[in-house]
């Protein structure tokens, strides 16, 4: 790709400077002018998403490695006090995200029972299941402790001397990204009649791309592996592969379906018609609402803010779309809450970090700056979205679109709270017609809360 | 089914693509890759290995189709022109080979949906086509790229796809057609209307009734008409074309010139069809995958000559305009390990000027056999209209722009003069007013299929010798063809000259740079044109003192510096030496005063004419054979009773000029006595013996240049010092239908195969 992007590159600058010597400096500023802008597109048609790594070969291993008889050692009260198997993708203590987050909880919750929490996480960080005949080497961590790394067959034959003493209670799937379809297999194997939990924190179980977005770029309904979208997709070279890998999985082991959402577990029932397990919802967080409130300045702007991150996939072009658009336009304030954020004269920056000592730090800024709808523009289905409840929770009117997974999920259910536009031409209409500002003023005058997250489950 | 499509090898990653995306729908159509190009021996493996894979059911190599002269066929042809030239022959081959429903399909198309919809509809319809457009836009760039400069100038059909049933009636005449014309005029012309394979089908819906143009948006999708063709993807990951019709191939046109990805980046500039990107993404992965950059920038074998020479397209447009040139070189990528061939001749001798060669085929008059003689002699008649309409022959040579030294030349070629053209008092008096040989020329028709009369003078016209400046250009023209010389004829009855004036101007005229000698063309003068041999208008006097009077008259010429000679001895040839009472004696006088002359001692040769065969019966130096003389009437070659006449009077003796150069080729054997050899490029009297002369029929450069190159070698052999004369009978004798000088049927063509045979001499 480099070599055609470079070749590409010196074509164009050859045909410049002939343009240049031909035609004068006039022709030249337009035909740079006219390659700036249209540098944004071709840099989109030659982008690479970052390598897929299923056949990556391991590194020589340099860390600190457990042998047989070490990792008996460090192990050795699991032989007598109940523990969960977790495995996920990473260092859920030390690398921030929701997954780990929900891992940390899970931990702290366990302990608090009297339970163990083993953790297994593949020494190599991939983006994909692991389709190497490399061996492993894995990482433990005993309550949070980390314990050092280990052979994934010393591994094996470890979990399987501890696990005959009876003291298993579950096996969690938080994450499986990294991990040999074949060593979870062996790893299920033991489970007997210990429960096996799969968690849908997203739809990675689904294709490696776990947000479906084709190519990146569009909510793709996760269709048939062999069908033209996968077979366009960056993503779609090993998902046959992979989802026949996680198809296998569900079909062998008697595994329940966790699911942060009622969406997401209906979405991921449809993509695996072969699951007849059980299915649970049980959400990440919920909301107790508080009581009804009104904003009453009828002749302040409507405040409208997009919250999160500034990626793609959250809906950030549209945003700037629509910013750009209406930037200028008295009826609307712009403002962008977030801890990364993009200079723009078309709205305001609110710098906002949450993290598990601030979790409400999100919703406080809302409210505090008074923020009248949260612009919650999501492209891929999301299986929860924090976001939406932090919004909620600091009385903002919703809008989203259909492809937003369980943010349109639930307004759809709760049609007071916000509103589904079609498309982008439906919003920038609504904007422009103003319908927005009425849709808002009704929620406003009916229906405003505000709310708290209880994130007990 | 079989799917075929043609590459050059650095096409070979698009066209796996192709195949690979085809079978996953299709694993029972079979897929042939026709190659244009041959493998780089460094990587003969490698490629071995890629040929050999199961997505490929056939791999074809485009020498091995029947095509006559492959190699020439090829040089015609850019490497872009000759892989679409290839097809039209390979559909028709596998036509004969009996196959039935067959598909072509560029290698820059990928397969995203089944074509299961084409198969059937080959049950009906004989020919599928697919339109570039199937709608239009009032967008003015979208005019002026996809309707003007795209596909009004290209065709209106995409041939990137095509497909056929050769059972079907149709199908097979369009496979016919259609090859037919690949082969002579697959190329982008833009200023003949031509633009390789595409242009053609033009003219298919027209042609053929049993046709289907495919109005389904969903085949062929590609730049040029994305702006009226939205994709999408439906929620089972299906790509549409425009809502509702699946996206069947999608053609991935300008890859490597990076057209296809800029005009992609501008028609989906701000947010349209960006899954055309998403396409071009996706393709340029596969691209990675199959080794593109290992492949993809490999030179096509038949880019080069064969010592690695760049073959520029200028070359091969001038190889592909002349049938000569295509007739000396018929390998023309062989360059001899670059010391020869086509490629030694572009650099020493190909035309300079930029004046483009205007030469066009033109269809041969064919011998067809008819029954009744009114249908015959309406044959004849269309041909004369025909030839008067569109007179230029496939093997007409246009002016070149070259030219070759008679001093490089092993061989001296000198051509017989008849410095007739022009009005003189005589002539006047015994013919008419301003009677020249033009009358006799012009007044021959011809007298059966295919005679080519009358033969209508090129760039001299019909010239008057009184003009200076034509025997200025004759001149010119000799020199720069090669000629060494010429043989004036000299006419001399007892003192009285006829016809001197050109020759007797020549000698005045020292700008005239150009070696000649005389013959004596001692007849009587007689009523012959007008068959009345015997109505003598002026007699030969032969006698001791008509001898010394003769050789006395000649003195002056004798002297000229330009006067050919051998060694010191001035050559002298007699057209009828059986015609003098005493030869050996006329010999010695002649010999006699040249010596005492201080002219050198004259060398004499004897035209082999009227059964004189040896020189040394009349005691002369050597002999000049003067075809058709003597045995070239033999009955072996005469083809008449074979022709249908459109004259029943008509009596001429018809011999083949074919038979009569191989006979000629077969005459190895060295002479008993000094001898020179002589050709004609045709030969036909029917001008001044209407319905009495004799007749080579069939005579074309193409066998002249067998005969000439004959007598060279013989020459070379037989004569080792600077004797090495070959003659041509004639420069200019129209009314025998020979000449050397230009004609309206096949232009230079007899000049530049003169030069060409010459400068192709090589020492035996």
């Amino acid at each position: 790709m480099a070599t055609y992007r470079t070749t590409l590159f010196f074509r164009r600058a050859k045909k410049a400077l002939k343009v240049l010597r031909e035609k004068g400096p006039q022709e030249f500023y337009n035909r740079v002018k006219d390659f700036i802008r249209r540098r944004g597109q071709i840099e989109i048609l030659t982008r690479h998403t970052a390598p897929l790594e299923y056949d990556r070969v391991p590194v020589h291993f340099a860390g600190k490695k457990l042998d047989h008889d070490m990792l008996l050692h460090s192990l050795e009260r699991l032989k007598s006090l109940p523990f969960s198997l977790a495995l996920s993708q990473d260092d859920y203590v030390h690398v921030v995200g929701g997954v780990q987050l929900k891992l940390a909880d899970q931990q702290r919750e366990m302990n608090l029972h009297g339970q163990a929490y083993l953790h297994l996480s593949p020494y190599l960080v991939r983006n994909t299941l692991d389709f190497s005949d490399q061996p492993g080497v894995m990482r433990l961590t005993l309550d949070g402790q980390f314990l050092g790394y280990v052979d994934d067959e010393t591994l094996l034959s470890m979990l399987a001397t501890l696990i005959g003493h009876g003291t298993l209670r579950s096996i969690e799937l938080h994450h499986l990204m990294g991990w040999k379809p074949g060593y979870i297999a062996h790893i299920l194997d033991m489970a007997g009649k210990s429960p096996i939990h799969l968690w849908l924190h997203d739809f990675f179980s689904i294709c490696p791309n776990y947000v479906l977005l084709r190519n990146d770029r569009e909510y793709c309904h996760a269709p048939d592996p062999q069908s033209n979208a996968c077979k366009v997709c960056y993503y779609g070279s090993i998902r046959p592969l992979h989802y026949q890998a996680i198809e296998n999985l569900i079909q062998r082991y008697p595994i329940q379906a966790v699911a942060p959402s009622e969406f997401a577990l209906e979405l991921w029932r449809q993509k695996f018609p072969v699951f007849n397990g059980e299915g649970l919802v049980i959400p990440n967080a919920t909301l107790v609402w508080g009581d009804k409130f009104t904003s009453t300045d009828k002749d302040k702007a409507l405040r409208v803010a997009f919250v999160g991150y500034p990626v793609m996939h959250k809906g950030w072009q549209t945003w700037l779309n629509l910013t750009e658009k209406f930037g200028q336009d008295p009826r609307y304030e712009f403002f962008h809450f977030s801890a990364d954020w993009q200079r723009s004269p078309n709205f305001e920056k609110v710098s906002v970090i949450v993290n598990p000592q601030n979790r409400s730090a999100m919703t406080d800024a809302l409210h505090d700056n008074e923020i009248d709808v949260a612009f919650l523009w999501s492209i891929c289905p999301e299986t929860f979205s924090f976001t939406l409840y932090e919004s909620l929770a600091a009385g903002c009117y919703v809008v989203t679109n259909p492809a937003s997974g369980n943010i349109q999920s639930t307004i759809i259910k709760n049609p007071q709270i916000g509103i589904v536009y079609l498309n982008e031409t439906e919003l920038v209409q609504a904007f422009e017609e103003g319908s927005v500002l009425r849709s808002f003023e009704y929620f406003n005058f009916y229906d405003r809360r505000l709310a708290k997250i209880s994130i007990e489950n | 089914m079989i799917v075929f499509t043609s590459i050059t090898l650095n096409y070979l990653p698009k066209a796996k693509i192709l195949a690979k995306t085809l079978k996953q729908f299709h694993p029972d159509w079979e897929f042939h890759l026709l190659i244009s190009d041959r493998i780089p021996s460094k990587m003969a493996t490698v490629f071995t290995e890629e040929l050999n894979q199961p997505h490929f059911d056939k791999v074809i190599w485009i020498e091995e189709l029947p095509i006559e002269n492959v190699k020439s066929w090829i040089f015609k042809h850019t490497v872009v022109e000759i892989c679409t030239a290839v097809k039209g022959p390979y559909l028709q081959y596998l036509a004969d080979q009996g196959h039935e429903k067959i598909m072509y399909i560029d290698p820059d198309i990928a397969i995203f949906n089944p074509l299961s919809p084409l198969e059937d509809w080959l049950d009906d319809y004989g020919i599928l086509l697919a339109p570039h457009l199937l709608d239009y836009t009032d967008n003015p760039q979208s005019i002026q790229d996809n309707e003007i400069a795209g596909t009004m100038r290209h065709g209106t059909f995409n041939l990137g796809f095509l497909a056929v049933n050769s059972a079907l009636e149709d199908g097979r005449r369009f496979i016919d057609w259609w090859a037919a014309r690949l082969l002579k005029y697959c190329y982008a012309d833009y200023e003949r209307g031509l633009f390789t394979d595409q242009k053609w089908v033009d003219l298919a819906p027209s042609f053929f009734e049993n046709l289907l143009v495919i109005r389904d948006p969903g085949y062929d999708v590609a730049s040029w008409n994305l702006d009226c063709r939205h994709l999408s993807f439906d929620e089972k990951g299906t790509l549409l074309v425009n809502r509702d019709y699946p996206l069947r191939f999608y053609h991935f046109t300008g890859y490597d010139s990076g057209a296809g990805m800029n005009v992609i980046a501008s028609l989906t500039a701000g947010g349209a069809n960006t899954i055309a990107n998403e396409l071009w993404d996706w393709y340029i992965r596969q691209l990675e995958v199959n080794s593109h950059e290992k492949f993809g920038k490999l030179q096509s074998f038949y880019e080069t000559y064969d010592d690695g020479t760049k073959i520029e397209k200028d070359m091969r447009v001038l190889y592909r305009e002349s049938p000569d040139l295509q007739r000396i070189f018929p390998n023309p990528f062989d360059t001899d390990q670059g010391k020869g061939g086509y490629l030694a001749w572009w650099h020493k001798d190909r035309p300079r000027s930029k004046q483009k060669s205007i030469t066009q085929p033109v269809a041969q008059p064919v011998i067809v056999q008819v029954s009744s003689h009114e249908k015959l002699q309406a044959q004849v008649y269309r041909d004369m209209l025909q030839s008067e309409r569109n007179d230029r022959d496939e093997e007409y040579v246009p002016m070149l722009d070259q030219s070759f030294n008679a001093a490089d030349a092993l061989v001296k070629l000198i051509a017989f003069y008849l410095p007739q053209y022009h009005p003189f008092p005589e002539n006047d008096e015994w013919w008419g007013k301003g009677f020249t040989e033009w009358i006799n020329v012009t007044r021959a028709v011809p007298q059966f299929p295919g005679h080519y009369q009358p033969h209508l003078p090129g760039e001299l016209g019909f010239y008057d010798l009184r003009l200076e400046e034509v025997h200025l250009r004759q001149i010119e023209l000799a020199k720069q063809y090669g000629l060494y010389g010429f043989a004036y004829y000299h006419y001399w009855f007892a003192g009285k000259r006829l016809m001197e004036m050109p020759v007797d101007r020549f000698i005045a005229n020292k700008k005239m740079d150009f070696p000649f000698l005389l013959v004596w063309a001692n007849e009587n003068w007689t009523r012959r044109w007008d068959g009345l041999e015997n109505d003598i208008l002026i007699a030969q006097e032969h006698s001791a003192e008509s001898d010394s009077a003769f050789i006395k008259d000649l003195t002056p010429y004798l002297r000229d510096d330009r006067y050919i000679r051998i060694g010191d001895r001035p050559v002298g040839i007699v057209y009828r030496a059986d015609l003098l009472p005493e030869p050996k004696a006329t010999a010695e006088r002649w010999r006699e005063y040249c010596i005492k002359n201080g002219l050198g001692e004259p060398y004499l040769i004897a035209a082999q004419t009227f059964g004189l065969t040896d020189p040394r019966s009349v005691g002369f130096d050597a002999a000049v054979q003067f075809p058709p003389h003597n045995e070239w009437h033999s009955p072996d070659l005469m083809i008449q009773d074979s022709l249908e006449l459109a004259n029943p009077d008509f009596s001429s003796l018809i011999f083949s000029y074919e038979k009569m150069i191989e006979f000629q080729e077969k005459q190895r054997k060295s002479s008993p006595f000094p001898l020179y050899k002589t050709v004609f490029p045709s030969w036909d009297s029917e001008p001044r013996k209407p319905g009495r002369g004799t007749i080579y029929a069939g005579a074309k450069p193409s066998l002249y240049r067998r005969w000439l190159k004959a007598a060279c070698n013989w020459t070379l052999e037989n004569h080792k010092g600077d004797d090495r004369f070959v003659f041509v009978n004639a420069w200019n004798e129209w009314a025998e239908g020979t000449h050397l000088e230009p004609d309206r049927r096949f232009g230079y063509a007899n000049l530049f195969t003169s030069m060409d045979v010459l400068r192709s001499l090589k020492e035996q």
